[in-house]
């Protein structure tokens, strides 16, 4: 798995435990529904502590944390950002209590491509709102493998592709991404070129559908 | 009315210039621009040696500058950027001083210092951009723009605003121009006119 190349249209990087992530979701599945195409889903499973710094709560209340009063001030934005958008499509996103370990979930995107790519989204909404309503411990195998049922994907095998070919799948293309200059979510691929936030879903629709017309300025849609 | 912060040195602040006037202009409403000095830093260079996130900034670094330029091409700018952000606070200090509409300011100062790497830092070349955009300033005045500004920012430790471009509409803040769908919305929901 090359990180800009794909035999579709369009490859999406995505981290269940970004908030990003979370409200590119249902904008992402809705462009794809709109011009019928395939997309190559992957995971990027952030390391926030690298460049964000790390915080622990316990009780809403900061226990511990080693960021500055910027990245306090950045992050509290981004929450309120997100979770505004979030609520506007009637989801609620609270702020998590620590940095989850994502992977075995993300590697559930890796488990879903090879079995079933068409019911990527009805995975992706059966672990984004309640990870983000604080409902799931991603860190189980068995939440994730729950999740992958209410999807209606098979989870016979996911333990040992957990174990094997998907944790080394999932790791070798973690490798790749800061060399091939992907390094956030959601990260969209298109014609190899890469797109960092869902704002540039305007500019993606539009060289999927043709080009015509004036290319469109950045934006959230609404 | 709402508030746009910017910042010249600030490439996203270049670039939702003009798509936050048309806006205006299409919901007739006033912009009021307000001076922000955002921390801009330059791009580091690839080390021998990097650690995570070492490597996480420089790559973010380097694809928020593509992505710029990306957009600038297609709003048909020219961005040419330095290898150090320029110091811009003389430069903001006016604009936060200006009596009228400063928008031609605003597009004079962000040209000189995009499209021919202008020093926005050096008071002579401040002066002479506001007396092309038809304020003549002088040195005693330039210097007192820039107490005032200086004052204003230390009062502004409880500011909502952070970074730029900030737009600060009815009781929202937004960081970029990705959120004037958005603004829009309110804006129209705040006005009983019908739209152009």
């Amino acid at each position: 798995m090359h990180a800009l190349q794909s035999s579709n249209p369009l490859i999406v990087y995505l981290d269940i435990k970004s908030p990003y992530a979370f409200i590119a979701m249902e904008p992402t599945l809705k462009l794809q529904s709109e011009l019928g195409i395939s997309i190559d889903w992957r995971p990027l499973t952030l390391d926030i502590p690298s460049y964000l710094g790390s915080a622990r709560k316990e009780g809403g209340k900061v226990v511990e944390s080693n960021r500055t009063p910027e990245q306090w001030i950045r992050i509290k934005y981004a929450y309120k950002d997100a979770r505004r958008y979030a609520e506007r499509q009637g989801h609620m996103l609270k702020g998590t209590e620590k940095i989850w370990d994502s992977s075995i979930a993300n590697i559930g995107i890796l488990w879903v491509m090879e079995q079933n790519p068409g019911l990527m989204g009805s995975y992706l909404r059966a672990t984004f709102p309640a990870f983000w309503r604080r409902e799931l411990n991603i860190e189980e195998v068995a939440v994730v493998e729950d999740c992958l049922q209410k999807a209606e994907v098979t989870i016979t095998g996911f333990r040992d592709f957990l174990q094997r070919d998907g944790r080394a799948k999932h790791d070798a293309l973690q490798k790749q991404l800061h060399p091939s200059g992907i390094y956030g979510v959601p990260t969209y691929i298109i014609d190899r070129e890469i797109f960092f936030g869902r704002e540039h879903l305007p500019y993606i629709r539009w060289c999927l559908s043709g080009r015509s017309g004036d290319a469109p300025d950045m934006a959230y849609e609404v | 009315m709402f508030e746009l912060y910017i910042d010249f040195k600030c490439p996203a602040s270049y670039l939702a210039l003009q798509p936050t006037v048309d806006l205006a202009a299409k919901l007739d409403v006033d912009i009021h621009f307000g001076a922000f000095d955002s921390k801009q830093v330059a791009i580091p260079v690839k080390a021998e040696k990097e650690n995570k996130s070492e490597t996480h900034i420089r790559v973010r670094a380097e694809q928020s500058r593509n992505i710029h330029k990306h957009y600038a091409k297609l709003q048909g700018l020219k961005m040419n950027f330095p290898d150090q952000p320029g110091n811009t606070f003389p430069a903001l200090a006016v604009l936060a001083d200006w009596q009228g509409d400063p928008l031609s300011y605003i597009r004079v100062t962000f040209a000189s210092y995009w499209e021919k790497g202008a020093d926005l830092g050096s008071h002579e070349t401040v002066l002479a951009l506001a007396s092309k955009a038809g304020r003549d300033l002088t040195v005693q005045e330039l210097e007192n723009s820039c107490r005032f500004f200086r004052e204003k920012l230390a009062d502004t430790k409880n500011s909502p605003v952070f970074t730029t471009p900030t737009y600060l509409v009815k009781d929202q803040i937004f960081v970029g121009r990705e959120n004037l769908p958005w603004i829009t919305e309110i804006l129209k929901q705040a006005s009983n006119t019908p739209f152009k």
